[in-house]
């Protein structure tokens, strides 16, 4: 046998390894994604992906489905959280560090076949935060373009250990939400039936090119409030870091940020002032 | 019509003195004046102005496209129907010039049209 032959044959038989853990995940509206069953009666797929969430039915590799409800997505980080009746497993054991030009397989599922690929890592940075404020642990980009249908396929090593979910960037790059942040969000999920968000509780305005954002409302009751920060107010850094604009804000606001302490340097008449803000949790609805 | 540019405009060179602004946003106003008042240097908030603040309504259906709300979603959080929600969610979307909710969230996180 060549060693062509003996790769193709491994990267196979990983696929059917990992096959009965792959499902195929079918909103209302028909549209189908992939996701993975994250242990016993959880689903992960990817938020994005997952439309007409009322009525969602779970492809398995065996040609049963079932129905499943949602316990909740995280758009932070594109993790969504399916409840269902699956077959037994426990938590997918995880990868440790990835390297550039290291073998993938992205494991996804149509609704009658499997959907995978070999492919490698091409590029792997440090932790970044999504525009929503969500932290995530690693930019792992895939060296291939996903398909609508492979958007949630499990992300695994040559020896099977899991990387990550595979979601579409704007560009249509395919990143890897690393698994220790999907575990997170699966937490926080399972938990409450969302991700929380860190609140400030002001409105703001972007000042000058990237100079920091004027503080133009506060809300009653907020953090804003009990630190004293006033309108009229510019934020221009937060702890200690330059605060690019209203995004980079809105960016730091994420689930991490609840109850932690920050000091916002904040221009005041074109005076500098620290201010220190025990930031809060969103309220919702 | 303005350039959604952010080049040109607001740098330092365009610090405006008191007296020299022309603000159309209410509250932006508000607040500027506060600070003129109090003899301070303001700066002119000339970007992005083209985009109209959300009314209230907006700026809680705008919170709830940040958590990935669907329409049916928002009608339940809100005490709507599923049909009047469509509107509001398509009215943000109008205002905002976004191609698709995404789209839409990023504006709004970047210009701040939701308290945060």
């Amino acid at each position: 046998m060549s060693i062509l032959s003996d790769l193709s044959n491994d990267a196979a038989a990983l696929a059917a390894g990992v096959s009965p853990r792959v499902v195929a995940v079918e909103g209302s509206n028909g549209r189908s994604s992939s996701g993975f069953i994250w242990r016993t009666g959880l689903v992960v797929t990817a938020e994005e992906a997952l439309e007409g969430e009322d009525e969602v039915t779970v492809h398995f590799g065996n040609g049963a489905s079932t129905k499943a409800t949602l316990a909740g997505r995280d758009p932070s980080t594109d993790v969504a959280l399916l409840r269902a009746e699956t077959p037994e497993f426990g938590e997918w054991a995880t990868a440790d560090a990835v390297q550039p030009a290291s073998f993938a397989l992205v494991a996804g599922r149509g609704e009658t076949s499997a959907i995978a690929t070999l492919t490698s890592v091409g590029e792997v940075g440090p932790a970044w935060r999504s525009m929503r404020g969500g932290r995530i642990d690693a930019n792992i980009v895939l060296a291939l373009r996903l398909s609508s249908r492979t958007e949630g396929a499990a992300v695994v090593t040559p020896d099977g250990k899991l990387i990550g979910m595979a979601v579409s960037s704007p560009r249509r790059r395919a990143l890897v939400i690393p698994a220790s942040t999907v575990a997170r969000a699966v937490a926080m999920l399972n938990e409450k039936g969302y991700v929380p968000r860190g609140w400030l509780g002001v409105m703001l305005h972007p000042v000058g090119s990237g100079s920091g954002a004027i503080v133009l409302g506060i809300e009653d009751g907020s953090p804003a409030t009990a630190a004293g920060l006033l309108v009229g107010d510019v934020i221009t850094t937060w702890d200690s870091e330059a605060v690019g604009s209203v995004g980079s804000i809105a960016q730091r606001l994420g689930a991490s940020a609840v109850g932690s302490k920050v000091k916002l340097g904040v221009s005041r008449g074109g005076n500098a002032h620290d201010v220190e803000v025990t930031l809060g949790e969103r309220p919702r609805g | 019509m303005m350039s959604r540019s952010r080049s040109g405009s607001g740098r330092g060179g365009d610090l405006a003195r008191t007296g020299g602004l022309s603000i159309a946003d209410p509250a932006l106003a508000d607040a500027a004046a506060a600070l003129i008042a109090a003899g301070y240097t303001v700066l002119p908030p000339t970007e992005h102005a083209e985009h109209p603040r959300l009314s209230a309504r907006e700026q809680q259906v705008a919170a709830l496209l940040l958590d990935g709300a669907s329409n049916k979603v928002i009608a339940r959080e809100l005490d709507i129907s599923v049909h009047t929600a469509k509107f509001h969610v398509t009215a943000v979307m109008d205002k905002v010039d976004a191609r698709n909710r995404a789209d839409a969230v990023a504006i709004i996180l970047r210009e701040g049209l939701i308290a945060l």
